[in-house]
């Protein structure tokens, strides 16, 4: 429906339709748009649904798109709780107009609410929000499955009528904005038109300026919203205190990246911290954050002193009740990668958990047998997590105790890789191009195209010379393994990069999203794959051309993910080729060429 | 007991829509499943002046097949109303059957 060019207009229409409703005696009134197709339990779904729920009084629902001719586009939903509605309102026309329902009652005396030809364009956007800000009704979505098939028209609507639509959803959400302004800050202020567009593009084209204005919205609706007793529940309203918290973090995090100044001088920041009770996790996060965000020429200094003292890596590995392939880690680890790399500085930290006192005494042998190593006994890993990599050099080498290293690696040469080109993501070494199967997901991986960058031999105590070639790859071109960018068995990465990956969690998902090593990894890579953090462009990978090392996976302890595995070893046979000092044959390991990064040979000297 | 019946009124603003697509939209209501539920319907469509013949060809087409006894005073009221809007706007009142 081409609105821009209608006579009357769509306001008044919609007001004359309001008023035959009422006359009519309606209850409820349904909107619709004349191209749109309604699913045939829409109207049954939502009435019941307010009949049910005396206290809701607008009602929305998801859509699916679709094409004339063609199948489905896709589904959207929007969110369907109360708390989240309402305050989510403030930030997008989070309910789709055709698919409304509302209370008659709510037009009628003493509100006489219709329709405002002053927000034309958005004038639904308006209504919901004038509502909201009143705060006497409730406003929710039905989740999915959707109630109206939107069709989605191509060319149709005019690039004029879209700036109109966008000019008039400014206009409707500055008015309610500048209203609560002038409420709640005992020194009130105008909004800048910049703001609500940022706003209201999801922090488009963000400044200081508008990132902190928009920080001071955020706390402001939060508060006018919970001071409605009325419309919320206990529920609700945490629900609105969490999203706000979310999204005063990610405002934080944004501040930080564009300013250079440090975190105690910054608005949002400071503000944030005092509210976030993990305050010092986000303290933690921020300040490598905040090493980040350096200029470039910041950057170059710090490389520059880096260099004389030479470079250093932290290596942050979990663990939990298999000693045996813990020792067969951190022995392959020291002989093959921290040997093998003279002139890097190495430092290693183990976050272990133990469900048995048996298991935790193979920990303790075997954490006197590497003193030198910080032996961490899991309480809280969100917390040791962050301190780990507060306190790691600038590169981080994660590790898991399944890993075995088998052929010496001389992290100098992949080091200053990393260094001389940002643009790079991480350097893996569990991977080389003979990986091709992929053991978690049972599938075959497409391959990336390799570019050599350069050659260098890498020595052990055992074996001398060892050559190896540095490759580099576009992770985007390739699947499986190959396009799993937070990977935390064998990769090495940027601390700075680890960090913001590490808040980009906590404010997605709160720390709940990184409680376990496990999470970790796929909440970190789902970000990326999701491309909801800025690191996602980076697509650049590095890896060797000769395999390094294997992830024997004959059992699951880390069982958040359900994990696939081989044949099944048990904790108490591997304990118990702890106890029998056992040890892998890395010469068996070493003249095979595997396929795949997981296996499942486990082959005893 | 049955309850008593819910009046939902569906609103429709329209301008310049094929037959195809207002066919579809309209049918999606007329045929929608009542459950449980106790509810009679009514369309009502507002059409801005469209310069689309067949626009207006299929809502009186709608308006006359989808029309009850008893929406007699309801047309009249559509009908003053109608006189108050500009001369190209035009109303209609859909009543699905149920």
């Amino acid at each position: 429906m081409n609105i821009s060019s209608t006579n009357q207009g769509i306001v008044a229409g919609l007001n004359i339709l309001v008023e035959l409703a009422l006359e009519w005696g309606a209850n409820y009134v349904a909107r619709m748009d004349a191209d749109d197709i309604a699913a045939p339990d829409r109207l049954v779904r939502q009435i019941s649904h307010l009949e049910a729920h005396s206290d809701v009084s607008v009602l929305g629902g998801a859509v699916k798109m679709f094409k004339s001719g063609t199948t489905l586009v896709r589904p959207v939903e929007f969110p369907s709780s109360t708390g989240m509605v309402h305050f989510g309102l403030f930030y997008n026309c989070i309910l789709v107009h055709p698919t409304i329902v509302f209370r008659a009652s709510i037009l009628s005396h003493p509100r006489n609410l219709r329709y405002q030809d002053a927000f034309r364009y958005a004038e639904d956007y308006a209504m919901w929000l004038h509502l909201v800000e009143e705060g006497q009704f409730k406003i929710d979505n039905l989740p999915n499955p959707p109630v109206l098939r939107l069709r989605k028209h191509t060319g149709n609507e005019s690039k004029v009528h879209q700036d109109k639509q966008k000019a008039a959803s400014r206009l409707a959400l500055k008015t309610v904005l500048d209203r609560l302004i002038h409420i709640y800050d005992p020194e009130p202020w105008v909004v800048a038109t910049e703001t609500v567009d940022c706003i209201l593009t999801g922090y488009e084209h963000q400044t200081l300026e508008t990132i902190t204005e928009a920080f001071k919205i955020t706390e402001i609706v939060e508060k006018h919203l919970l001071q409605q007793v009325s419309v919320f529940s206990p529920e609700d309203k945490e629900k609105i205190t969490a999203e706000s918290m979310k999204q005063l973090g990610a405002l934080a995090s944004m501040e930080m990246r564009l300013s250079a100044q440090s975190p105690s001088s910054l608005f949002c920041w400071t503000r944030w911290l005092s509210r976030k009770p993990g305050m010092q996790l986000a303290s933690l996060l921020g300040q490598a954050s905040v090493a980040s965000s350096l200029t470039e020429t910041k950057q170059k200094a710090a490389s520059s002193s880096e260099a004389l003292s030479g470079p250093a890596v932290t290596v942050i590995c979990f663990t939990k009740d298999r000693a045996f392939q813990m020792q067969e880690y951190l022995r392959t680890l020291d002989d093959y990668v921290i040997k093998s790399s003279p002139g890097v500085k190495f430092d290693v930290y183990i976050i272990y958990k133990t469900s048995t006192p048996k298991f935790a005494a193979s920990y303790s042998s075997l954490a006197a047998r590497f003193p030198h190593f910080h032996w961490i006994s899991e309480s809280n890993f969100v917390q040791h997590l962050t301190d780990a990599v507060k306190d790691a050099a600038p590169y981080i080498l994660w590790g898991v105790d399944d890993v075995l290293y088998y052929n010496p690696t001389n992290l100098l040469p992949i080091l200053e890789s990393l260094q001389a080109d940002p643009s790079i993501l991480c350097a893996t070494l569990r991977l080389s191009p003979n990986v091709t199967y992929c053991h978690p997901s049972n599938g075959y991986s497409k391959l990336p195209t390799f570019t050599s960058l350069k050659s260098f031999e890498s020595s052990s105590d055992d074996i001398k010379g060892f050559q190896q070639e540095l490759l580099s790859f576009n992770r985007t071109e390739a699947t499986e393994d190959w396009n799993y960018p937070f990977e935390l068995c064998a990769t090495l990465m940027n601390k700075n990069l680890i960090s913001d990956v590490l808040l980009s969690i906590v404010n997605h998902n709160g720390t709940d999203g990184m409680s376990h090593p496990n999470k970790l990894e796929v909440t970190g890579s789902r970000l990326f794959t999701k491309q909801l953090i800025q690191q996602a462009s980076l697509t650049t990978c590095l890896c060797v051309k000769y395999p390094v090392l294997s992830v024997i996976t004959v059992n699951r302890v880390q069982d958040v993910c359900e994990n696939r595995i081989y044949n099944e070893i048990s904790l108490d046979e591997l304990e118990k080729h702890y106890d029998d000092k056992r040890e892998l044959d890395l010469a068996y390991y070493r003249s095979k060429t595997f396929d795949a990064v997981h296996i499942g040979d486990f082959v005893l000297k | 007991m049955a309850s008593p019946t819910l009046k939902v009124a569906v609103i429709i603003p329209v301008y310049n829509v094929s037959e195809q697509f207002l066919q579809e939209a309209l049918d999606s209501i007329l045929s929608q499943d009542h459950g449980d539920l106790n509810f009679e319907t009514r369309i009502f469509v507002h059409d801005d002046g469209s310069s689309l013949p067949e626009t207006a060809a299929t809502l009186k087409h709608y308006q006359s097949n989808n029309s009850r006894y008893d929406d007699q005073p309801e047309m009249s009221y559509l009908t003053s109303i109608q006189t108050h809007i500009d001369s190209i706007s035009h109303l209609y009142s859909i009543t699905a059957s149920s």
